[in-house]
């Protein structure tokens, strides 16, 4: 992505903030890019972030007031919107006599801040949405800005983060995801074995069926045509047709023999080792039930 | 860097970069002098800058440089008052944290 193509989706994303702001924020990043010159654009944009980042925080600061929220190596991160109106300072901590937490901004030390909401806050660090000062209250009419982010209390949702706990079950099923795909080597090596020992066992048995079933066939239809050839010899040779004819009974016999294992094989080797893998499976399978 | 950088710490920082520039400077310069003392990233300071401007601790210009437009930065009063209040409590915070550091005495 080059500068043009990052200013034009920065553009488009910022389509919905107030046109005045949008443009400010245009000429601002426009600038940054010319003032980095062009040999910096690449590393400008890889430090900047997608323009979605970039249009978050934009849109982020715009709800701002300056109150809790935290600027790290990676940006603006899990800002705390607080109701300006529920702030209400009060200036008897003045000058830290409290000796409580007294290091915020203005703290009615006649500093010119005095009333006005904006810097009235207690500035809560917070790493990763933890808070370090979080048990630290001052003597302000004041809850503490980082239980407003998650309770729901905000004022605007535009551009916020997602409050944690939907976060978090949604991070739960992708690891579970994560986790399955990893493992399926494994599970599927050792599904596709098992799958891959009946479907073999299934084959060996119809192969071993249909070689029997084909063998017979053949006898039977053998024996029969040295029958019909050993009639025909009668009347030339009868002592030829006769031990032809005495062949393809015999081997008539023979093929009636594999028709029958064949037989026996589809009526109660097939239907038995069915039954047995059936079992089998059921034992595994409440065995797991059971476990779980 | 081990500390998190709070709002109102940056508020004093950019404030103070801006303040050092009696004619102004600019975005790209502002960004660059911040972050050799904390580490932000290049896109924290515009929602920062924007903030304090809206407040009226900064004001804007436009200024022709090289065939355009840039946008220079100012402090005004408001913004330098706000600054000194900001240096001050600074020198109180860290002052008792020294104490803590270096001393381990308590002065109740």
């Amino acid at each position: 992505m080059n500068r043009a193509e990052f200013m034009r989706r920065l553009a488009e994303l910022l389509s919905d903030v107030p046109p005045m702001e949008r443009e400010e924020a245009i000429q601002y990043y426009n600038d940054y890019f010319d003032d980095a010159g062009v040999e910096n654009e690449s590393g400008v944009i890889a430090s900047l972030g997608t323009p979605e980042e970039l249009a978050r925080s934009i849109k982020a600061g715009l709800n701002d007031s300056g109150n809790g929220g935290e600027f790290t190596e990676s940006g603006f991160s899990g800002y705390a919107q607080v109701h300006k109106d529920e702030v209400m300072r009060t200036d008897e901590n003045a000058g830290g006599a409290s000796g409580t937490n007294n290091y915020t901004g203005a703290n009615g030390n006649g500093g010119p801040q005095s009333g006005n909401a904006y810097y009235e806050n207690a500035y809560y660090e917070r790493t990763g949405g933890k808070g370090i000062y979080g048990g630290r209250e001052d003597t302000r009419k004041q809850s503490n800005p980082y239980e407003q982010t998650t309770s729901g209390n905000n004022q605007t949702s535009s551009g916020q983060q997602a409050p944690p706990k939907p976060g978090m079950s949604g991070g739960m099923i992708v690891l579970i995801v994560i986790l399955a795909v990893l493992t399926s080597p494994v599970w599927i090596g050792l599904l596709g074995g098992l799958f891959g020992l009946v479907v073999g066992i299934f084959a060996a048995l119809f192969g071993i069926f249909i070689g029997f079933l084909a063998i017979g066939v053949v006898l039977v239809v053998v024996s029969i045509a040295l029958l019909v050839t050993g009639i025909a010899l009668l009347f030339t040779a009868p002592l030829g047709g006769l031990c032809v004819i005495g062949t393809s009974l015999i081997l008539f016999a023979v093929g009636l023999v594999f028709i029958w294992l064949m037989f026996f094989i589809v009526s109660i080797a097939i239907p038995a080792f069915v039954k047995g893998i059936s079992v089998l499976g059921r034992r595994l399978f409440h065995r797991g039930g059971a476990r779980a | 860097m081990v500390f998190n950088t709070g709002a109102a710490l940056l508020d004093a920082i950019v404030l103070a970069v801006v303040s050092s520039e009696l004619e102004g400077t600019y975005g790209y310069k502002i960004t660059q002098e911040v972050r050799q003392v904390i580490e932000i990233s290049e896109s924290t300071l515009y929602p920062v800058l924007r903030r304090l401007q809206k407040d009226e601790c900064l004001e804007v210009y436009d200024m022709e440089c090289a065939g355009r437009n840039r946008r220079y930065y100012k402090v005004t009063e408001k913004g330098r008052a706000q600054l000194n209040l900001y240096i001050s409590e600074w020198h109180r915070y860290s002052a008792k944290l020294n104490s803590i550091f270096e001393g381990g005495l308590k002065h109740e």
